[in-house]
């Protein structure tokens, strides 16, 4: 697939693996399908925030705390994110995380209006 | 002299393919005939049209030139032209030495002139700013003299150096001899830059190449269309023509629209596609000091031109744009020079949102915002590719035609103008659009996509209902999420959809 955005590839031993940023947002969509969209609200607003400042330390761990459940919605999701985690150049990073967020945000139910 | 033989094909240089043309021209217009038909006499009896037809209508289109704007001796210069017509042919009809038809010609010329001033002329008009030095343009230059110069113009004998002096003393230029300021030349006179294009009437052609160009008034100045082949560059030069005479000179942009109009219509009749890879625009300002004032030479690339062959995308892009009142361009003119249309519309649109307080519909031409947006995303997406894909094969599908290309471009105008639409429903109030769009512009502005993103997905996130529509979501992940690329056009779309 063309992509046009700029994406990360980890290198592990002698294998590319490479970020397939439609497969993240999917995993997202698929996890998150199941919360209450207040609860999606106040999270996408706080992972927001921490990609506008560029901060990957503050992201992951919102998005960890909030995926930390066992609900099997999450496990690919987990494995999902257990291979492509890295620590990535800025431009990477901005479309890896707004592919989550968007991603989170394709689930409203709109039910709380 | 031996008869030389002579056609009319183009020589690819096109300074003197424009002479051609012009030269086609002034015959069309004294005596009717199209270009089959000057063709026809160019084969059968060149002699008779260089020597006899040519000189008669040269000098009544000078006539002509002198007599713009005394309209009444209109009439009576037509019937003055009809006569002339008719007795030359009577004449030079069983004639076929050069100079007896070259007699009767000049002969009929100078009466004719004789008739329409009234007296007896001490000169015939011939004046060419551009080849002022040509003998024949000099105005101390008298009657008999002139009929001289023509003729050694028609006869072009190159060869020798004498003769070349009596056609003109700048045959080539020539820098003054430094030693006694003396205005002769220091490097012999030759023609042999022109002489390796193998046309026998070749000063008959660069006398006639003022005349290739129509005059679109002082704004637009000179215009000739040019292209590697005689019978399409004939035709859109004189459709050309035709819309010059019959618009009003005051409404220019009509004339611009026209321009444009006209060689893309006549494209699309004769839908070669080779011809589309080398046309070019070459107009000019004006003449000063024997030289061409701001001549621009617009070549139209192939992958312009496959597109502006599509209809919808061609009447989308044929439009005015002002920006800040004092300047005024023209996407198509933009699009074939090969230039980037986002700015252009990027200030469009910022104009319009300053100026006034109440953006309506109407007045911001959203059309021509997608399409001009749309297909320079799609330019844009083809450079970066081309730039990646160095190895790519020329024979690939890519490289070949463009008709995927098309596709893709209508597809994503139709999908852009569905799913941007959602948007508006952020608020239902004019005034917070407004502002929403207003602080995106100058987010687009700066070319932060982190910050537009952020901006963007806040708001979205505080309106639920816009976020359950998957085709908005996803259009907004596909065009400004994955791609790096071309991501502020589209975001442009959406500043242009709260606004309107």
């Amino acid at each position: 697939m063309d992509e046009k955005a700029n994406y990360w590839q980890k290198i592990v031993g002698n294998k590319v693996i490479k970020i397939d940023l439609e497969k993240l947002k999917k995993a997202c969509e698929e996890a998150f399908s199941k919360e209450s969209d207040n609860y999606k609200q106040r999270l996408v607003y706080d992972l927001l925030d921490a990609v506008k400042n560029m901060d990957q330390n503050r992201f992951f761990y919102i998005l960890l705390r909030a995926i930390n459940k066992p609900e099997k919605e999450f496990k690919n999701l987990i494995e999902v994110l257990k291979n492509t985690y890295d620590v990535m150049p800025e431009e990477a990073f901005m479309n890896y995380a707004y592919s989550i967020i968007i991603g989170i945000m394709s689930t409203y139910k709109g039910e709380s209006e | 002299m031996e008869e030389r033989k002579e056609d009319l094909t183009f020589t690819g240089n096109w300074y003197i393919d424009a002479g051609i043309v012009g030269f086609i021209k002034v015959l069309n217009w004294m005596y009717g005939w199209e270009l089959e038909e000057v063709e026809k006499k160019v084969k059968e009896n060149p002699v008779r049209l260089y020597y006899g037809y040519f000189p008669l209508a040269y000098s009544f289109r000078y006539f002509s030139k002198e007599l713009n704007g005394k309209k009444e001796i209109n009439k009576k210069f037509e019937e003055i032209k009809k006569d002339s017509i008719k007795k030359l042919e009577e004449e030079i009809r069983d004639k076929n030495d050069k100079d007896e038809i070259y007699e009767s010609a000049w002969k009929l010329s100078v009466e004719a002139y004789k008739k329409l001033e009234g007296n007896e002329p001490r000169r015939l008009p011939f004046n060419s700013l551009f080849h002022h030095n040509f003998l024949i343009f000099n105005p101390s230059s008298k009657l008999g003299k002139q009929k001289e110069y023509l003729k050694n113009i028609i006869c072009g004998d190159y060869e020798s150096e004498e003769k070349l002096l009596y056609i003109g003393k700048s045959i080539s230029k020539f820098l003054h001899s430094d030693e006694e300021f003396l205005n002769i030349s220091y490097v012999p006179l030759c023609t042999r830059n022109i002489n390796i294009f193998k046309k026998g009437y070749v000063f008959v052609y660069l006398v006639c190449f003022e005349h290739a160009f129509e005059n679109f008034g002082k704004d637009l100045g000179n215009i000739f269309f040019y292209s590697p082949t005689l019978n399409f560059c004939y035709e859109v030069n004189k459709k050309l023509a035709i819309a010059n005479e019959s618009y009003n000179k005051k409404d220019k942009n009509m004339l611009l629209r026209i321009i444009w109009g006209n060689i893309i219509d006549l494209l699309i009749e004769y839908k070669s596609l080779w011809s589309l890879e080398e046309m070019y625009i070459i107009s000019y300002k004006g003449i000063r000091n024997q030289a061409l004032v701001n001549v621009e030479y617009i070549g139209i690339p192939k992958l312009q031109a496959s597109i502006l062959i599509d209809d919808e995308i061609r009447e989308n892009l044929n439009r005015k744009i002002e920006i800040d009142k004092e300047k005024k361009y023209w996407i198509v003119e933009e699009f074939i020079k090969n230039k980037p249309l986002y700015p252009l519309i990027f200030s469009y649109i910022k104009t319009n949102l300053s100026q006034k307080n109440e953006v309506s519909e109407e007045e911001i031409d959203r059309h021509m915002c997608y399409y001009s947006l749309i297909v320079d995303a799609k330019l844009l997406d083809l450079r970066s590719e081309k730039e990646e894909n160095e190895e790519l094969c020329i024979f690939s599908e890519k490289k070949g035609t463009y008709k995927s290309l098309l596709k893709e471009i209508k597809k994503d105008v139709r999908e852009t103008y569905f799913c941007s639409n959602f948007i508006k429903k952020i608020s239902g109030d004019k005034e917070v659009r407004k502002s929403l769009a207003t602080e995106l512009l100058s987010i687009v502005e700066r070319g932060s996509k982190n910050n537009f993103l952020n901006l963007l997905l806040k708001r979205l996130n505080q309106n639920l209902d816009i976020c359950k529509n998957k085709n908005f979501m996803r259009w907004v992940n596909e065009k400004i999420v994955r791609n790096d690329i071309s991501w502020k056009n589209y975001a442009l779309i959406l500043v242009l959809n709260l606004l309107t």
